[in-house]
């Protein structure tokens, strides 16, 4: 006691506590720093993992595959049957596919999902096995770069043939072949833990196969992992395969690491592939091409997809086979459901990852430097804090109003786009998009534009503060709710809505500044006119603010950086975006739009609304004091 | 704290609203207090405490530390003297007595014999009975001599005393040397040995460890497939009066079974000169293929085995010799016997071979012998009444010491185990065995009744065996009492702390209350 | 008449015993094995973890199994313990096989196995039990270990261990206290002559160091902190088929017959650390003999002790006739018709094989003799 005692004795002798509540505002600012710089220093040395096999029963990479020339044969037959169906009608490839499944001795079956073209799949009851777990290869038949997916089909049907000859499965083997792998994918999978008839008990884990035209031979391959909502599938999924595509002299990409890279391991490679797998996670699922494994997320399914790169070898389609079949050789051998390594991680390069207990940090101090901002802009306000408990009410109020704003619009939205038919969809899409980012833009510019007597409505002070406040403490609530779940989201929002937890600062800097300014020259020249240059300046400064504060609106806009991050990932300006946004909770249960809706927005709206209607008048006494006491 | 304030000093002690408060609140903390102390423990105490039986330790190391001085070996000898002796059956035991502490120092008052006099109303076959009979010179035996004659069908001897020895004392160490290194000679061997703690010199392992069920197992091992008959059934009735001598001692059960392609694990060497397979003596000790002969009965009791093995060369008339050994018959310790069995005629190719009674009976002969080294009989004398006695009072002894062992073992036991639970039923078990044994002891005091007791002294021999074994006493051996700390913390820390901080105010309320009461005064 | 020359008695015994060639001097002794006073043996035999992975636990004791079987201790006297879900597992590409070797030249499973525990009831209970022999009265017999004071057990343990404990089959673990504990209660109930105590898993030098019972010798794997590790694995069945020590010591092993002469420390010398790739230890203070005078096959055969001595002939006989010769009422068998071919009589000669030709004149000179003797020796032993 007496020591905690002396402690703040101290503090108040030294006024720490009105020097820190002053500090607030960098001290957030110094935090989001340390965030950045957090998530810079995962990539150095020391501070990664290389991979490893955490589940025993794994065994990757401790069996021989047999699948070689002789099925490469096979594979070619297959082919160049399949070749001459690239121009029939989904229903013909199906029925010959149905009947080389079924020829190899497979039952075979149909998902019609009501939207788009039927999903054959067949199922490979484990002969000894008891018949309560799976594994699914999923091959599409278009890939998610659009083209007919040639060899991957191919290579299905010949290791469905090599797959039906052996007697050690364990598990049963479900072979998926949907149109795309989008939400035809997605709602097999989703009828598969619901409706459907035939079924071979719960899927452990899932390929998806995507091998274009690329001929017999290929140079590398590339391997998708993200999924839905933040979920990954198992680390020791990945490594497995990894681990058996190392043993085949295989390089994998991930995080579209371009071929000649493959063999460079340094920390801006690392770096890329971290910030891009970052990106990719928050994205994913609001893509139109996706690689098709997050369509098994939320069953618990642990779902890759694989892609063989190039043409030119020197592997050939055989490899990418015995990578699956060892890999089902492994999960085979599997006595429980995946749950050794982690399900939370970054991948660095394809054999180094950091752990969520190492990237963390990053979030928290994001989520720190929010919540003292929020704590900053109130003690800062220069507002008694009965005058807040009074407003509490009608804050409340406002905020909820605002919130269901953007619940009605997260419902009405996605509505309006789903029941437009397809070919009119990006034109609903792309309005959509306009109204909400002109409608942001007035109101990030309207502090600028706006004069006083137009502000037909008006926020007394506790309101206006207490808006900001809430809205930056919104935030950082938001940001600790989701920094396990989707660590990526919560980071990505964070960081583009940084720039709100500036707007108060500087607005009650400038105005701060403006009053202080004006009680100077008030003092200075008593009853003569004021100085017309020094006005011009001090309103010049005022404005500096305003345009900051404007600025800062408008990067920090959802819509705004939708249309930004829209026009670098895709040709369409962010409409494609805007609609995945839209469109990925009714077709793959993505919830990203209504993070958006209902998080991000409401808190810029929060804060834009107190910007434009509010009132930062600086106390001018207590202005004078504080200028008094720093000279 | 403004209720400590008001609860310190003397200012408050008059206010009788503050005592009331302050006395329900001691009494508060005493009731708790005595829930805690009461209930609370007895309840920890029970569900967390180890059950453990108290055993008759006293009992038992008196037991077993006296045990010899508690057994009394009285052996009855009828004697049967004719007129013509000059001896009486008072010097004779005197005789005796002095001969048999001479030999047995530490046998005064364990074993003894009792000479009676008078043999005429006495079953042979149930007493021991010793026949003097004097022979006199006669025209045609010039010069007879001393021999003696032990019966082979009871339990009766027979000395002739000749001139040249009838006097008295001659006699009395002729009687003497043949009841103490004749008659009881291994068995006062054996018992000195039991005494000592060591095995018999007669012993050698080979004796079963003793068991109140036996199983007899004849078996026939034939090297090739070619069918046999064997008349067993016949033979075995053989065993049938020697059993039925050794029926308190213990059940047998006889089993018979022929095998067929039971081949050696190891091929043997022909020898040309002898004309025989020979069997190396140093290969016996590996003879019996476990791998492939299935000896297994299944049974709870102790087999013993008797195998006669019918090699494939009898149908080409070669027989199987052992090296260095006449016989075709080996003894396996603590399991059984072993007999190689060559055809004295040749067999035909195609007759079927039969094993007649002729042929089996040396072979059954064979067996009983080592059936009875197997079991520990003496060797001597040949009467299978006397071994059978001798047996009894061996194995009676045995078993007592053997159950005092055991109990002994349990306690010490219980004594180095801490966390080990000594079950109600563990105790009950002792005190049967204990019973058992005192059983034995007043039988044997009684009626010198040696075969009911030896039964009784099998019965405390296995009522501490199952002492020993009893089940419940495994379960909680590995449940080390941080263990049990760890279950119950959780629960008692709080609750703990709780209390230990209310009686020490309540202590310092006291302390304080006295001091304010003293200064009042 | 059944007159006992007692002469001869007394006298072959007297020659038996100056003519025995086996009696050896204690020196003599010394230099030749140190003998084991056993008469039986039996080896436990236990692989605590189940799951195919770890298929080469499996192997470890069942190629122990085999090699015990081999070298002669009976189904009966063996004791196995295993989850037994390797054989059978449908991961396994050859069903109802286990494999110690990637050349899949033996297989383990192929020979009849008896499971005495399988499965779920490889648990710690069960194994103190069967160690204490603590059971249900209606156990059965080949589930027990009954042993007696003559005795020698072979322990062996594989699976996955720890410092001072080993898992059973992931659900539980025993630790090396309760072992030793177990092994005291053995002691005191004599429940063995000696133990030879042999871990196969990580850490595993740690388990014996608790024992503190006399007659065991014990060996272990790998020290603490060290793992102990598989040997190969075969790329078809696609797991580790044995473990690096045992497969050394069954390579060994394999070299030894029913009647070798091979002895422990032959055995230990294989235990290096080039071979296992762990540090092996060896404890032998419990142990009293000399472990370079201990054959194998005392813990890991079963060599039984035979007699040939001579052995009566007429006991059945005498039990089935009454003096006269005639057979007894109660015998119902038919009078044995070629027995009169055998010399059975009381006083035959053929009682003793030393001295089978010996006229009546020299037996009664033998006899005077030897009952002067006696009292010579009576007389000089009461002046004494």
């Amino acid at each position: 006691m007496a020591l905690a005692e002396t402690i703040s004795r101290k503090v108040h002798k030294l006024g720490l506590v009105p020097k820190a509540i002053k500090l607030l505002p960098v001290i957030s600012f110094l935090l989001a720093v340390a965030s950045v710089s957090w998530l810079l220093s995962l990539p150095l040395d020391g501070n990664y993992r290389n991979t490893y096999i955490s589940e025993n029963a794994l065994m990757p990479s401790q069996v021989t595959s047999y699948f070689r020339e002789s099925e490469w044969n096979i594979v070619r037959g297959y082919r160049g049957e399949l070749e001459f169906l690239e121009q029939t009608s989904n229903e013909q490839r199906n029925l010959k596919m149905e009947k080389w499944l079924n020829d190899i001795g497979l039952v075979t079956a149909y998902h019609h999902n009501g939207f788009t073209k039927d999903t054959l799949y067949a199922i490979m009851h484990a002969p000894r096995g008891d018949d309560t777990e799976a594994m699914v290869l999923t091959v599409p038949w278009i890939t998610s770069e659009g083209e007919y997916n040639l060899g991957a089909l191919a290579l299905a049907a010949a290791l469905a043939r090599y797959f039906s000859r052996m007697s050690i499965w364990s598990k049963n083997i479900i072979f998926v072949f949907p149109e795309d792998s989008h939400a035809a994918l997605r709602s097999w999978v989703a009828a598969y833990h619901t409706s459907l008839e035939n079924t071979a008990g719960s899927i452990e884990a899932a390929i998806v196969l995507e091998y274009g035209k690329n001929g017999d031979y290929f140079d590398y391959y590339e391997m998708f992992y993200e999924g839905l909502n933040g979920q990954l599938p198992n680390l020791d999924l990945l490594n497995t395969a990894n681990l058996i595509g190392y043993h085949e002299g295989l390089h994998c990409s991930i995080q579209g690491t371009p071929g000649e890279e493959l063999t460079k391991n340094t920390y801006f490679t690392r770096l890329r592939t971290l910030v891009r797998g970052i990106v990719a996670l928050t994205l994913s699922g609001l893509r139109r091409n996706v690689p098709g494994c997050e369509s098994f997320s939320g069953w618990q399914i642990q779902a890759i997809t694989i892609r063989a790169k190039g043409s030119k070898g020197p592997h050939d389609v055989t490899q990418f086979g015995r990578v699956v079949d060892s890999t089902f050789r492994s999960v085979n051998n599997l006595l429980e459901k995946f749950h050794q390594s982690f399900f939370f991680y970054l991948m660095l390069s394809s054999k180094n990852f950091v752990s969520i207990a190492t990237y963390l940090p990053s979030a928290v101090f994001l989520a720190v430097s929010f919540a003292l901002s929020s704590l900053g802009c109130l003690l800062n306000s220069g507002v008694e804090a009965s005058e807040f408990v009074n407003n509490i009410g009608r804050l409340l109020t406002i905020f909820t109003l605002i919130e269901l704003g953007g619940f009605m619009l997260s419902l009405l939205l996605p509505l309006l786009t789903i029941n437009t038919p397809l070919e009119l969809q990006d034109e609903v899409v792309l309005q959509i998009l306009l109204v909400l980012s002109i409608f942001t833009f007035i109101l990030a510019l309207s502090p600028l534009t706006l004069k006083k007597q137009f502000k037909f409505f008006k926020l007394n002070k506790p309101l206006t503060f207490g808006l900001i406040s809430l809205s930056l403490f919104f935030i950082s609530m938001l940001i600790t709710t989701l920094l396990i779940v989707h660590f990526s989201l919560a980071l990505l929002v964070g960081f583009l809505s940084l720039p709100l937890t500036f707007v108060q600062p500087i607005i009650t800097q400038g105005l701060r500044e403006k009053s202080a300014r004006a009680l100077e020259e008030d003092k200075l020249f008593e009853g003569s006119k004021k100085d017309p240059l020094s006005q011009i300046v001090s309103l010049g400064r005022a404005d500096k603010a305003k345009i900051k504060v404007s600025l800062l609106l408008i990067i920090s806009s959802p819509f705004f950086v939708i249309f930004l991050a829209g026009s670098y990932f895709d040709p369409e300006n962010g409409v494609s975006l805007m609609r995945g946004l839209l469109t990925s909770w009714s077709e793959l249960q993505c919830w990203t739009w209504y993070v958006v809706i209902l998080g991000w927005f409401p808190a810029w709206l929060g804060i834009a609304l107190s910007c434009v209607f509010g009132n930062f008048e600086v106390d001018y006494s207590a202005a004078f004091n504080d200028t008094k006491k720093e000279i | 704290m403004p209720q400590t304030v008001l609860n310190d000093g003397s200012l408050n002690s008059r206010d009788p609203v503050q005592t009331t408060i302050q006395t329900v609140r001691r009494i508060i903390v005493f009731i708790v207090l005595l829930l805690v102390v009461g209930f609370g423990y007895p309840v920890f105490f029970f569900t967390t405490s180890i059950y453990r039986a108290d055993l008759p330790v006293d009992e038992i190391n008196e037991f077993s530390q006296f045990l010899k001085q508690k057994i009394h070996y009285k052996i009855p000898v009828y004697l049967d003297i004719p007129s013509t002796i000059q001896y009486s059956t008072t010097e004779a035991q005197s005789h005796l007595n002095e001969a048999l502490s001479k030999a047995y120092p530490e046998f005064a008052d364990f074993w003894t014999i009792d000479l009676i006099e008078g043999a005429k109303d006495i079953d042979p076959k149930e007493e021991y009975v010793v026949r003097f009979e004097y022979v006199p010179k006669t025209s045609e035996n010039e010069s007879p001599q001393e021999a003696i004659e032990i019966s082979p069908h009871s339990k009766e001897s027979k000395l002739f005393i000749t001139d040249a020895i009838n006097k008295g004392t001659l006699v009395g160490h002729f009687l003497s040397s043949v009841l103490i290194d004749m008659i009881f000679k291994e068995e006062l061997a054996d018992l000195s040995a039991v005494l000592a703690g060591k095995q018999s010199s007669a012993d050698k392992n080979i004796v079963l460890p003793y068991s109140a069920n036996y199983n007899l197992v004849f078996s026939l091992f034939v090297e090739n497939g070619r069918s046999i008959d064997w008349q067993i059934d016949q033979s075995i009735r053989q065993f049938q009066p020697i059993l039925d001598k050794l029926s308190h001692f213990a059940n047998f059960s006889i089993s018979t079974q022929v095998q067929y392609y039971s081949k050696l694990s190891k091929d043997l060497t022909f020898n040309e000169s002898r004309g025989a397979y020979i069997l190396q003596e140093s290969d016996l000790a590996t003879f019996i293929n476990f791998g492939d002969w299935n000896l297994d009965t299944h049974d709870m009791n102790p087999s013993i085995n008797f195998i006669i093995y019918f090699p494939e060369s009898n149908y080409e008339s070669k027989p199987w010799f052992i090296e260095n050994i006449d016989s075709n018959a080996f003894l396996v310790k603590q399991w059984g016997g072993v007999y190689i069995f060559n055809k004295d005629r040749p067999v035909l190719n195609d007759s079927k071979v039969s094993l007649v009674e002729s042929e089996l009976n040396p072979i059954m002969e064979t067996f009983a012998s080592q059936l009875f080294q197997l079991l520990g009989l003496p060797s001597f004398p040949k009467s299978p009444y006397m071994r059978i006695d001798s047996l009894s009072r061996i194995t009676l002894l045995k078993n007592l010491k053997k159950s005092l062992d055991n109990l002994r073992s349990l306690v010490k036991l219980t004594e180095s185990l801490d966390e080990i639970s000594i079950p109600e039923l563990t105790k009950e078990h002792v005190l049967e065995s204990l019973s058992f044994i005192k059983n034995a002891l007043i039988k044997l005091d009684v009626s010198q009744d040696y075969h009911a007791a030896m039964t009784l002294s099998a019965q405390a021999l296995k009522n501490s065996d199952r002492a020993f074994f009893e089940k419940e006493m495994v379960q909680q051996a590995y449940f080390p009492s941080e263990h049990r700390l760890a279950v119950f913390l959780p629960l008692l820390g709080p609750v703990g702390s709780i209390l230990t901080i209310a009686l020490l105010k309540l202590l310092m309320d006291l302390k304080s209350s006295r001091k304010s009461k003293k200064k009042t005064e | 008449m059944l007159v006992i020359p007692v002469v001869i008695y007394i006298l072959s015994l007297l020659t038996a015993i100056i003519a025995d060639p086996n009696v050896v001097t204690t020196d003599e002794a010394e230099t030749i094995i140190s003998e084991s006073r056993h008469t039986n043996n039996w080896a436990v035999l236990v692989s605590t973890s189940r799951f195919w992975f770890n298929y080469r636990h499996m192997a470890n004791v069942l190629s122990l199994y085999r090699t015990v079987k081999r070298l002669g201790i009976p189904d009966s006297q063996i004791i196995l313990m295993l989850s037994d879900d390797i054989a059978c597992n449908a991961r396994n590409a050859f069903p109802g096989t286990v494999f110690n070797n990637m050349d899949q030249a033996l297989d383990l499973y192929g020979d009849s196995i008896e499971v005495d525990y399988r499965g779920y009831e490889v648990t710690v209970e069960n194994f103190i039990r069967l160690l204490t022999d603590r059971w249900d009265p209606d156990h059965p017999r080949s589930k027990r270990l009954l042993t007696d004071e003559n005795s020698n057990i072979f322990i062996y343990l594989t699976g996955h261990g720890g410092n001072e404990f080993l898992k059973f089959q992931d659900a539980e673990e025993i630790g090396s206290y309760d072992i030793a504990d177990a092994f005291e209660q053995m002691h005191e109930k004599k429940r063995y002559n000696e133990i030879f105590f042999m871990i196969d898993t990580c850490q595993a030098n740690t388990m014996y160091e608790r024992f503190y019972s006399p007659n065991i010798l014990a060996v272990g794997s790998s020290r603490l902190d060290e793992s102990s590790y598989s040997h190969h694995s075969d790329m078809d069945i696609g797991v580790a088929v044995i473990d690096r020590f045992t497969y050394y010591t069954l390579d060994f092993l394999e070299k030894v017959d029913k009647d070798s002469k091979q002895t422990m420390d032959k055995l230990f010398d294989v235990y290096t650390y080039q071979n296992v790739h762990s540090n092996p230890g060896i404890r032998t203070d419990l142990f009293k003999r000399d472990v370079s005078k201990v054959l194998i096959t005392d813990f890991l055969g079963n060599v039984q002790n035979v007699v040939v001595d001579d052995v009566e002939k007429d006991i059945l006989y005498n039990a089935n006739h009454d003096e006269k010769g005639e057979v007894l009422a109660q015998n119902e068998s038919k009078p044995i018709v070629s027995y009169s071919t055998i010399q059975i009589s009381f006083d035959s000669e053929d009682d003793s094989h030393v001295l089978t030709e010996l006229s009546p004149e020299f037996q009664r000179l033998a006899g005077l003799l030897t009952l002067l003797f006696v009292l010579a020796l009576w007389l000089t032993a009461k002046q004494a």
